[in-house]
């Protein structure tokens, strides 16, 4: 397991997601954990303050104006 | 030994149909007795609707002889991945969650081919949930590949790909969520469509994610997928996403000419974001000189890696997932196979502020394709990186670290088309995708049918155990 969550911590996490796993269960989540942190700390988070979600695909400008 | 009426393409059966020299009746029996003689080795149909099927397939064949011919899918089998409600008939998602579960209504899309007079033959195989797979502890055994039966079909509709490739079953329906109508058209020889996001309604059939799940169609030509396509695209307010646009008539858009159109390609996706299969490169090289050589201009372009798309698109469909499962999750664990709660417990532990970014993410992706989409009318790149992996040697931790190319499409929300480009020596199917700008699916569909059209691959069929009469 990535050394940056300890199981307690992913037991926090689990407690506080309001979810009760049987203990195969919760070391899966552990053994699983990992790849989560490595997407999570993936996502940028320098963006501008005004960017916002996307809304799947934009119109093209024609197609706006209609 | 096979007969005229195995591996019927739609375009093929609707002309016999309409010109009376097959009935819809003969179709839809000749394809029950070979799904009997093929489903047992290859798991692709959960459920044969045979008696409704044969009812609809009659009641087609007298409204055609009456001359009231619908389309080109009147009298027509299909099949739907078992996440598609169908009314008094079991969808249940391949999950014990939905054991039982029996829906009142149809989907807006079964609803749409049913009124295009396509006759229902039965629900198929999906990874539970449209997640996961392949899985041994679900209700029904993982579907196998038809051309190699030791390997996977890839999912998550994969008996939407087998039935297809096996041809017990012209047209299927499948969805997609990060590549799951493309990955098994891919591993399984067939074209498969992620239509544009909002084209094709979603009410009806079981969410995995809210803004990333798209409905499409799957069949063994790219004609067909346009056939599918033109009856199942439109607006449907009961889907929130759904857009009212023009619909333009897809199969006329498949002149076979592509002279001049600017094909830019995403190279990098494959040589540099991924380790490909030497066999897999190859067959995406001679694609591109067949393009070239049809009159298309073609010219590599540079995207984000890869890695940006599928951190996005992760995040995104983990987060939704667990908030559709939320309940089910906190209350029946168990209830649920070991590889979705694999793949989806991880998304129970996500932050907000995670999946907003994930989402602010996505607009900066969606928006740098957008841009590069302007000087060009479609891309290709590769659909996966990989051959049809062998079942035994699937694993929760590979799968769950493997990051797929076809999820860039899924965050773009744009068109993908995923057709056959080739066979190893070993006789197993290779794929190239299509993307194109939103709403421009007849574009890759124009281009996908041209390239079928230049090449020989759609003359080649798996040697099946079973099959014949």
């Amino acid at each position: 397991m990535d050394d940056k969550v300890s199981r307690s911590e992913i037991a926090a996490l689990v407690k506080w997601a309001g979810m009760e796993l049987s203990e195969a269960q919760f070391d899966q989540l552990c053994e699983a954990y990992p790849h989560a942190q490595r997407m999570i700390d993936s996502v940028p988070r320098d963006q501008p303050r005004w960017d916002e979600l996307a809304n799947v695909f934009e119109f093209p400008p024609e197609d706006a104006e209609q | 030994m096979t007969t005229d009426l195995d591996y019927l393409t739609i375009a093929e059966g609707a002309a016999r149909i309409r010109s009376r020299d097959l009935s819809p009746v003969d179709w839809t029996q000749h394809l029950i007795t070979r799904i009997e003689a093929l489903n047992p080795s290859l798991h692709a149909f959960v459920q044969v609707t045979a008696e409704h099927a044969l009812d609809q397939a009659g009641k087609a064949g007298a409204e055609i002889a009456a001359g009231n011919y619908r389309g080109p899918l009147h009298g027509v089998p299909f099949a739907l991945k078992d996440i598609y409600d169908t009314a008094g008939i079991a969808t249940t998602g391949q999950s014990k969650v939905c054991a039982g579960r029996v829906p009142e209504r149809d989907a807006a899309t079964v609803r749409r081919l049913k009124d295009a007079g396509a006759v229902l033959l039965g629900k198929l195989t999906t990874h539970e949930f449209a997640y996961g797979g392949p899985s041994f502890d679900l209700p029904g055994p993982p579907a196998r590949n038809p051309w190699d039966t030791d390997r996977f079909t890839g999912g998550s509709s994969s008996g939407s790909g087998a039935a297809v490739a096996s041809g017990m079953v012209p047209a299927t329906m499948g969805s997609c969520t990060g590549g799951s109508i493309r990955t098994p058209a891919a591993y399984c020889g067939i074209a498969g469509l992620k239509p544009t996001a909002g084209l094709v309604s979603r009410a009806g059939v079981l969410p995995l994610s809210y803004t990333l799940d798209t409905c499409g169609p799957m069949a063994w030509t790219v004609e067909d997928c346009a056939l599918m396509l033109q009856a199942l695209a439109g607006y449907d307010p009961e889907d929130g996403q759904s857009v009212e646009r023009p619909i333009p008539d897809y199969r006329a858009a498949l002149t076979g000419d592509i002279k001049g159109l600017r094909i830019g390609v995403v190279r990098h996706f494959w040589e540099v974001d991924k380790t490909t299969d030497p066999a897999v490169a190859a067959a995406l090289d001679a694609a591109i000189g067949v393009l070239g050589g049809l009159g298309a201009e073609v010219e590599d372009v540079t995207l984000s890696p890869l890695d940006d798309f599928a951190v996005s698109q992760w995040i995104i469909a983990c987060a939704e997932a667990n908030a559709i499962h939320d309940d089910t999750l906190r209350h029946r664990p168990n209830d649920y196979g070991e590889n979705f709660r694999y793949r989806i417990l991880p998304g129970a532990v996500l932050g907000a502020v995670d999946y907003v970014q994930a989402l602010r993410q996505r607009r900066e992706l969606i928006h740098e394709v957008e841009t590069v989409l302007k000087d060009f009318d479609i891309l290709f790149t590769a659909t996966t990186p990989i051959l049809p992996p062998l079942m035994a040697d699937e694993d929760l931790v590979s799968i769950l670290a493997s990051r797929g190319i076809t999820g860039a499409f899924n965050i773009t929300g744009g068109p993908a088309l995923a057709l056959c480009c080739g066979f190893t020596d070993d006789g197993l199917p290779l794929s190239m995708t299509l993307g194109g700008k939103a709403f421009d699916d007849a574009m890759v569909m124009r281009v996908g049918h041209a390239y079928e059209g230049a090449t020989e691959w759609r003359r080649r069929r798996p040697n099946l155990k079973g099959d014949g009469p």
